[in-house]
């Protein structure tokens, strides 16, 4: 008890210091550091509270095998240049286990792949946006069951937020401040990912949410978890 | 000492109406080495689940399981996760980790050991079973027997006082697995640990066990020492799995001491037949007209620059015929099949199926009517809900009507026997079962040539009966079968011609009978034991039937 | 392993963490050259000179395109070189693209070498302290991959063989990747809930549980550790006086020449080239003790 008591207090100093020093120090910059903070403080947060939790061995395996899924998945359909299913899962998981397995997932995929590509400072932005569609899709997950119309519009939306948040932090970073002719620039320029991308996953959450989500139900239901 | 009792056990599982295990009962000593033996489905897996706790099944549980005098319910947790080991079938499936040294500290590290003891007891178990060189590997580099060696030593290096392992070598190959069974001796002989073991391949962990268990429907019938069970069993269908020398001493009837390894039965030969000399199994030739498939110095490489992994190799099936290609893992067995059916390509050579080489099927067209291939692991075949679903799914795509489907399926599952499978989960059956409906599968686009890709490959004894029976059914009625293995025995009983696959070559394509006494060390165990008394004989059946007519004479 | 990727994962990572934190949000052209040569010099110890040439190449292209971009965007700074469409195109926009073009590259070179160097069992290391359970689930799933990847091109095959698709048309393709993807998802559910079997067999969920990894702490870590703190904390204050205050717009300022400014660059230049030092000093002494052999 004194040791979360403690936890907690650290955190609440801990974190609005660092956001304060980071601004005092990098002044030019300080938009683009207090988002990058907010972004990994927002992981950590998360991660910090799933420990705290009890996860049966199932659970975890569960959630690494659908992870190794996704990224898995971007090979089977490398064939269908830009199609990839990855959202598709991440939304499907958290559709059947949950907000917090769907932002587990969501999360550690982007993690790995970058692992396999090339970390860099979108690391923590592409964690949180892919979590945050897992743990938004967990939230929704009985409408999302039950009507096909809300799973496409769903999927089109998560395919357009990230996007966008992507870009919002490009603009920061480059420019210190919110440009908005920049912002639009780089959200035009990136229109056609961002339409292959929210079409890819209406596409596959069309074909994959019966077929895959069957196989979630059923182990779920076979094993008790 | 007694180290475990179990007491008129019983156990159902909560939507079964009969008994998994039906009052059994048995006492282990420490230091002892148990196999149990029986049919799939016998309760094998149940009983060993049960004496794990942590992996026991949810069911109805009546009688006792007693831990050094405590009931495995109430032994504490930390107990039983240290003292009792649980190793699993598929090697792959139980590897937890990506680094093989994180792989052995993982069990310590739930035990919340600390880091130095850890570091210490890795060392030392890594070294005892030979994968030091490996300690920093990912876990993925390892060979199958490796990766099973690797299970067994993240077991044991939270040192348990009894193991229990449960079929662990179904999916490796027999050097891999004599390997295996070789280590476990050593485990019992230098630390006295108690091991339980479920095995199909008995020919080699027979000789080593001090208790024989053998099961049938969920009954212990026979708990002793192997030759005593050996006595005891005869004319049973259990005794299929056993070892040749054991089936040999049962067939022919006999009493006294059971032989269990092959220099035992050639004593037991030499002094029952020592006057049978020159017998021997007359060799028949089969003529077959018609060729289905024909290959000519067919050369493969799967990039620009690694190595070749066929060098010219020629082979020729013909209807009616089953083939069998030998050659131990990793030679490219399976690749072989793979250019044979077109999913490669062979950068020389070409393949023809019935006349015609294998571009000029267009459309898929290769795969309806004509070849089907059957992959190692059956259960990668299936991708619907239940068997039916399934195969309905696939003739559909090959474009029939529904009418035309239904009458398919229900043809399939008269031959086959498969009525009451068709509507299961294919993840719920048991290997065989697995097997038997991919084959099923696989006859759905009715093909002329089958390809099978280790058949046997973690079925039972049993199952395999029934598979050559199965076989030489499709046999008779006109296929051509062309099977890579590594079972000996199978290939044995079953081919019209043998092939050994060494070095990116067929060498030594010859009939079963000829091919085998003309080995040496790869060769069947019957023909290890009737080598010298007899000529030909290699089949454990051929021997009895020797010895038999030495009888008459 | 050797050189400057031996010394302890936590090690390194305080080194990155803060390298790129100064690169990333320092507005200084002098921070960001000192930046950019550091971790290209690092990345040439660590790739081909191939590789290398083809990235320096990448990295040109895009320092020139952020370049562009910037002047079509930002029309600020006195000192117009031409118009366009009625639009000044100033040289002090030219130069903040380029410093910020210089500054997106060497974060790139950075994490290029972070790829490199913190490897996934070393990033396990670093974060198995703090989160234990989803380092495990990174470690599981790592596992997994290449596991799933082997069994997807069996489960690909064995559907070809089939006749199931031809991989013709599209729509072929999606089809045969459903089927596929809908098949290795079965098998590797079943799978995972055997791993999760093996993990109950030797004692997960058993508390307390402890952290086990075979890197250590010596004395040179801790040096190392030292003076990346020190000289990380140099830059910075120097910073938050305003020391390295730079300004493009609306004319470009000078660099501050005071003694703790310039003793702020030699801080970091001495931080960014200390993994290359460490590189290039293993390489002399192993040339020098293969002589002596």
């Amino acid at each position: 008890m004194i040791n979360k008591v403690f936890t907690y207090i650290l955190l609440s100093i801990l974190v609005p210091a660092i956001v304060i020093i980071g601004c005092l120090v990098f002044r030019e910059k300080q938009y683009a550091f207090v988002s990058a903070i907010v972004a990994i403080i927002a992981c950590g947060v998360f991660f910090l509270s799933f420990e705290k939790k009890e996860h049966s061995a199932q659970r975890l395996t569960i959630i690494a095998a659908l992870t190794a899924i996704a990224i898995v998945s971007r090979i089977i359909f490398s064939p269908l240049q830009g199609f990839k299913p990855v959202t598709a899962i991440i939304i499907i998981t958290a559709m059947y286990f949950g907000s917090e397995a769907g932002f587990m997932v969501g999360a550690m995929t982007a993690l790995i792949s970058n692992f396999y590509f090339s970390q860099g400072p979108w690391t923590p932005f592409q964690m949180l946006t892919w979590g945050l569609i897992g743990l938004l899709a967990g939230i929704f997950a009985e409408s999302l069951k039950n009507k096909k119309a809300w799973r496409l519009i769903f999927g089109a939306l998560a395919g357009i937020l990230f996007s966008m948040l992507m870009d919002v932090y490009s603009v920061l970073w480059i420019d210190g401040n919110f440009n908005l002719p920049r912002y639009a620039f780089y959200l035009t320029s990136s229109l056609k990912f961002t339409i292959i991308f929210a079409f890819s996953n209406v596409v596959f959450l069309l074909i994959l949410a019966d077929p895959i989500g069957k196989k979630l139900e059923r182990i779920k239901t076979k094993y008790d978890l | 000492m007694e180290i475990l009792h179990i007491q008129d056990l019983s156990f159902s599982y909560p939507k079964s109406k009969s008994k998994a295990l039906t009052h059994v009962s048995m006492t282990i000593n420490e230091g002892d080495f148990v196999v149990i033996c029986g049919e799939s489905g016998s309760g094998k897996t149940t009983l060993l689940k049960l004496i794990k706790k942590e992996l026991a099944p949810i069911g109805n549980k009546e009688g006792r399981i007693l831990y050094n005098g405590t009931e495995i319910d109430k032994l504490e947790q930390r107990v039983s996760a240290t003292d009792i080991g649980f190793v699993l079938q598929n090697p792959e499936s139980q590897i937890v980790t990506d680094k093989v040294w994180h792989e052995l500290a993982f069990g310590l590290e739930n035990l919340g050991v600390p880091a130095d003891i850890i570091r210490r007891r890795t060392a030392e178990t890594a070294s005892y079973f030979g994968i030091d060189d490996q300690y920093r590997q990912s876990t993925d580099s390892l060979s199958g027997g490796q990766k099973q060696l690797l299970n067994l030593a993240s077991v044991m290096v939270m040192q348990p006082r009894i193991l229990i392992l449960d079929e662990p070598t179904s999916q490796l190959d027999p050097i891999a697995s004599d390997e295996f069974i070789a280590t476990l001796k050593k485990l019992n002989d230098e630390l006295g640990i108690t091991i339980i073991l479920t095995e199909h391949r008995l020919e080699s962990v027979f000789p080593i066990t001090n208790k024989v268990a053998v099961m049938e429907k969920g009954r212990v019938i026979s708990f002793d020492s192997p030759r005593k069970v050996g006595n005891q069993l005869k004319h049973n269908k259990i005794s299929l799995g056993f070892p040749c020398a054991v089936r040999m001493f049962q067939g022919l009837d006999a009493s006294g001491e059971c032989p269990l390894t092959i220099k035992e039965g050639r004593d037991y030969l030499a002094s029952s037949f020592s006057q049978s000399k020159g017998k021997s199994v007359a060799v028949t030739d089969t003529s077959f007209d018609e060729t289905a498939l024909e290959a000519k110095d067919l050369w493969f490489r799967y990039e620009k620059r690694s190595a070749d992994i066929l060098r010219g190799v020629s082979i020729s099936l013909h209807k009616g015929e089953i083939y069998t290609t030998l050659g131990s893992t990793g030679v490219g067995k399976t690749t072989l099949l793979n250019v044979l059916s077109g999913i490669n390509r062979a950068y020389k050579g070409g393949v023809k199926v019935f006349g015609k080489k294998l571009s000029q099927y267009k459309n898929n067209s290769l795969y309806k009517d004509n070849l089907a291939l059957l992959p190692q692991n059956p259960a990668i075949v299936f991708t619907q809900d239940t068997v039916r679903e399934d195969y309905a799914k696939l003739l559909k795509a090959l474009g029939l009507a529904n009418q035309e489907i239904d009458e398919r399926i229900a043809d399939i599952s008269d031959k086959l026997g498969l009525s009451d499978l068709l509507d299961c989960h294919p993840s719920d059956l048991s290997g065989g079962e697995q097997q038997k409906c991919a084959i099923g599968k696989t006859l759905l686009s009715s093909p002329k040539i089958l390809l099978l890709d280790e058949p046997t490959k973690s079925i039972d004894a049993y199952a395999k009966q029934e598979l050559i029976g199965l076989l030489k059914g499709l046999k008779a009625s006109g296929m051509a079968v062309l099977i890579v293995s590594h079972d000996i025995e199978f290939a044995a009983q079953i081919s019209d011609k043998c092939a050994l696959f060494f070095d990116g070559e067929l060498i030594a394509q010859d009939e079963p009978h000829r091919f085998f006494s003309g080995n040496n060390y790869y060769t069947t165990a019957a023909y290890r034991i009737s080598r010298g008394f007899f000529e030909n004989a290699v089949l454990t059946d051929e021997i009895i039937t020797l010895c038999k007519e030495n009888y008459d004479d | 392993m050797r050189g400057f990727a031996s010394l302890n994962p936590r090690v390194l990572a305080l080194y990155f963490l803060s390298v790129l934190l100064i690169t990333m949000f320092m507005w200084n052209p002098a921070i960001q050259i000192i930046s950019l040569l550091g971790s290209l010099l690092l990345l040439s110890t660590l790739t081909s000179a191939k590789e290398m040439l083809s990235d320096i190449c990448f990295y040109a292209v895009l320092i020139l395109l952020i370049i562009a971009v910037n002047l079509m965007f930002s029309h600020n700074g006195e000192t117009p070189m031409f118009f366009l469409n009625g639009n000044p195109i100033t040289f002090e926009a030219l130069l903040y693209g380029a410093e910020a073009g210089v500054m997106i590259v060497s974060v790139i070179a950075w994490c290029k070498c972070l790829s490199r160097i913190i490897t996934t069992d070393k990033f396990q290391y670093i974060f198995g302290g703090v989160a234990p359970e989803v380092m495990l689930i990174l470690s599981m799933a790592l596992r997994f991959i290449p596991l799933f990847k082997r069994q997807y091109k069996r489960v690909s095959n064995a559907q070809k063989a089939m006749g199931i698709y031809s991989q013709e048309s599209r729509a072929d393709k999606l089809k045969g990747g459903v089927w596929t993807l809908s098949a290795l998802t079965s098998w590797s559910l079943e799978n995972s809930v055997e791993t999760g079997n093996a993990m109950k067999a030797r004692g997960y969920g058993l508390k307390p549980r402890s952290h086990y990894a075979i890197f250590k702490f010596g004395i040179n870590d801790f040096i190392i550790a030292l003076i990346v703190i020190a000289f990380t904390v140099v830059v910075l204050i120097s910073s938050s006086l305003g020391k390295l205050d730079f300004y493009f717009y609306p004319n470009i300022s000078g660099f501050d020449l005071s003694y703790l400014s310039i003793t702020a660059y030699i801080s970091f230049g001495v931080l960014t080239l200390m993994p290359y030092f460490i590189e290039t000093k293993e390489d002399i002494k192993w040339k020098f003790y293969i002589s002596r052999i």
